[in-house]
């Protein structure tokens, strides 16, 4: 589960984050939209750990980011909006060396095959170094590397940007069986459509504040584009 | 740690694929191994004159003719001291003080005509050995390894990904600075193994000099692999101020001019200011001057009267000439002894104010460390000048001793012959063990300790602060 209670992030005079409370449930997939600068990126880093909160708190399955750090990370996977991934290694290695990194046991060279094309990695690419992968191929061996963590929380940041609709497809199903297989899901996204598609919950921010909140079965996808276009143009 | 352990060992295994790494392994192997073989050719040449010289010396020495002892005094012999295989891996000083003295019995000359005396440490600048390519090279290759460790996993948005897996400020500090120190080593042990290749074989031969010499070379291959190590350290201390690979990589570059380049120059310029010794010129004048004042004084053999002699206990007849001059030499080596030790003692003081920028700069302390180990610095020299005058002395005092008891009333028309000279032996160096030299070589040790403890501990504060500042 994943929960932000009244969290805010100041910078200076500007206010990135305000006051942001949700709570994704595990199982669950929620789309956070918003323009540049809404404040999506802002809440994953909170999440994460990666910055600190001015105020309000993050909680990962109850263990609190800024209090417990470690237990946090350790219950949480990310997939970063363009995956940088180490160039000289390969699919399987990045796979082995996240699993070190995390200090949970090493998957063998099958296991990490297995996760990679249930990320939708073909085969023939997992053995071959990171250097030679396309985008989408480098976003579906981060998908895996979360996966295989087996968190029980998932923070993506536009894990479908530039992807190709094949690719988009494959990955938005990863996205959902890992939901389905308990984790709680957090995904930051423009891509309304998509995020229609797959979300249990969908979240609008604009300047650091939730606007609006809902269910895909409130909402068909082409409400959803005009209810956002409206909150960005301040006409809602 | 499990963190730590898997980014240190990622980075190996990635820069170990990496084909600059190889590259610049080849570069630095292949001018190392040039440098060795220079070494080689050079002290093979070296070897063969000194050898030829000692020779024709000796030869020449004893085929002097028959002569009267003082004028034997004034007829020069050389005191050489040979080359180690130490010489190959660093020679230090050596080329500014020379390997040997011209001893003239009758007169003290060691710090004539060698200006290196008068200066600090001058580093042969441009002397392409293993330990100039140690100090500079690999000092430079471990601040760039270090440099981009950090730098390049930020700017390339992945230090957000090792974040988001679990990796804690800690273990990445603690990874990234392994990785670098690890990866320099590797690249260290290759360098160091063609650096001190043929100079250990070369003492596994009985061409070390010193008794000590492989315990000299293992203490000075480990000092050179943590020098390099604490430059890597170093890189990944600045590594952390910068966002940018290119920003990192400047500032580096910008530390290495100063630690190996500017500050060591800076040190010995500051020394000489602080603490002045005496020119050459001027030592040497004002030794002798005082020496033949207190001699005239005292009275000197040269003037006293060819045909005074006088008995000594046992009834013998003794040539006042020879005791005089026996006494003038006594006198002047008091003198001597004095002068020396005032100018060795401005030379400790200034010493003392180059090892002050060890504070500031590695360097100082491995470049004093590495021409120690390899008995190339000036306590190694200062100690051959002492066993040189020791064996001036013994000349001078046979030479006045056959005077004072067989010159009789002849004085100078006293001639000795071939039976004479074959009495005094040639100068044979006894190459001092470490412990041996004056001049301790742990307070350089400790520094590079200091050095290595002190980047550990700034590299993982830095690291770990800018990591949590975002």
């Amino acid at each position: 589960m994943l929960e932000a209670r009244e969290l805010t992030k100041r910078y200076r005079d500007v206010v990135a984050l305000d006051g942001l409370s949700l709570r994704v449930e595990p199982g669950q997939v929620m789309a956070l939209l918003g323009s540049n600068g809404a404040g999506k990126s802002t809440t994953i880093g909170l999440f994460l750990g990666l910055i600190s909160s001015s105020s309000g708190e993050a909680f990962v399955d109850g263990a609190s980011v800024s209090k417990d750090p470690a237990a946090a990370r350790a219950k949480l996977a990310y997939v970063p909006e363009t995956a940088s991934l180490y160039p000289s290694l390969s699919g399987i290695e990045t796979l082995q060396f996240f699993a070190d990194l995390a200090g949970r046991p090493r998957p063998t060279k099958s296991e990490a095959l297995a996760a990679l094309t249930a990320a939708g990695l073909p085969e023939a690419a997992a053995a071959k170094r990171v250097a030679g992968y396309s985008k989408g191929m480098r976003q579906k061996t981060a998908l895996a590397i979360a996966i295989a963590k087996q968190a029980k929380a998932l923070v993506l940041d536009e894990p479908l940007s530039g992807l190709d609709p094949v690719a988009a497809i494959e990955t938005t199903a990863a996205i959902r069986a890992r939901a389905e297989a308990g984790a709680a899901v957090l995904m930051a996204t423009h891509d309304l459509f998509r995020a229609h598609d797959i979300a249990d919950r969908l979240v609008i921010l604009k300047a650091g504040r939730l606007v609006a909140a809902m269910s895909p079965r409130e909402i068909d996808a082409r409400g959803l584009e005009s209810l956002y276009v409206a909150h960005m143009r301040g006409t809602a | 740690m499990n963190g730590a352990l898997a980014i240190a060992g990622k980075d190996l295994r990635e820069s170990l694929r990496a084909g600059w790494l190889l590259a610049a392994g080849v570069v630095m192997i292949l001018l190392t191994l040039a440098s060795a073989l220079s070494a080689a050719v050079n002290r093979g040449e070296t070897s063969r004159a000194i050898a030829t010289a000692e020779a024709q010396e000796a030869q020449t020495w004893l085929d002097q003719g028959p002569r009267n002892p003082h004028a034997a005094a004034h007829f020069s012999r050389y005191a050489v001291r040979p080359l180690s295989a130490l010489d190959d891996v660093d020679p230090g000083l050596r080329a500014f003080l020379g390997g040997h003295v011209w001893m003239e019995a009758h007169l003290q000359r060691p710090a004539e005509a060698r200006p290196a005396e008068d200066r600090v440490d001058p580093s042969p600048l441009g002397a392409l050995t293993p330990a100039w390519i140690v100090q500079h090279i690999l000092a430079l290759l471990g601040l760039l390894i270090g440099a981009v460790s950090l730098a390049r996993e930020r700017e390339e948005g992945r230090l957000v990904l090792l974040q988001g897996h679990g990796a804690g400020a800690l273990s990445i500090a603690l990874g990234k600075i392994l990785g670098a120190a690890g990866l320099t080593a590797v690249l260290s042990a290759a360098l160091l193994l063609a650096a001190t290749g043929s100079a250990w074989w070369r003492i596994f031969a009985g061409a070390g000099l010193y008794s000590d010499a492989g315990l000299r070379l293992a203490l000075w291959t480990s000092a050179a692999l943590g020098y390099g190590v604490v430059f890597a350290i170093l890189g990944v201390a600045l590594s952390a101020w910068f966002s940018t690979t290119r920003a990192s990589l400047m500032a580096s570059l910008l530390f290495w001019a100063f630690a190996v380049i500017i500050a060591p120059r800076i040190a010995t310029t500051a020394a000489e200011a602080i603490a002045p010794a005496p020119s050459p010129a001027t030592f040497v004048t004002a030794l002798r001057a005082e020496i033949r004042a207190a001699v005239m004084a005292a009275g000197d053999g040269h003037g006293a009267p060819a045909s005074a002699t006088v008995l000594d206990e046992q009834g013998r007849t003794l040539s006042v000439r020879g005791l005089r001059l026996q006494q003038g030499e006594e006198i002047g080596d008091v003198i001597h002894d004095r002068r020396y030790g005032e100018l060795r003692a401005a030379y400790r003081r200034q010493a003392d104010v180059r090892f002050a920028f060890a504070a500031v700069t590695p360097t100082v302390a491995f470049s004093s460390l590495s021409a120690g180990l390899t008995g190339s610095d000036f306590a190694h020299h200062a100690d051959f000048l002492a066993q040189a005058e020791a064996h001036r002395r013994m000349m001078i005092r046979r030479l006045n001793e056959d005077d004072i008891y067989r010159a009789g009333d002849r004085g100078g028309a006293y001639m000795a012959d071939r039976a004479l000279w074959e009495q005094i032996p040639g100068f044979v160096y006894a190459a001092p063990t470490l412990t041996a030299i004056e001049r301790g070589y742990l307070r350089d040790g400790h520094v590079l300790i200091a050095w290595f403890f002190g980047g550990f501990a700034v590299a993982l504060a830095s690291t770990i602060f800018a990591l949590r500042r975002r």
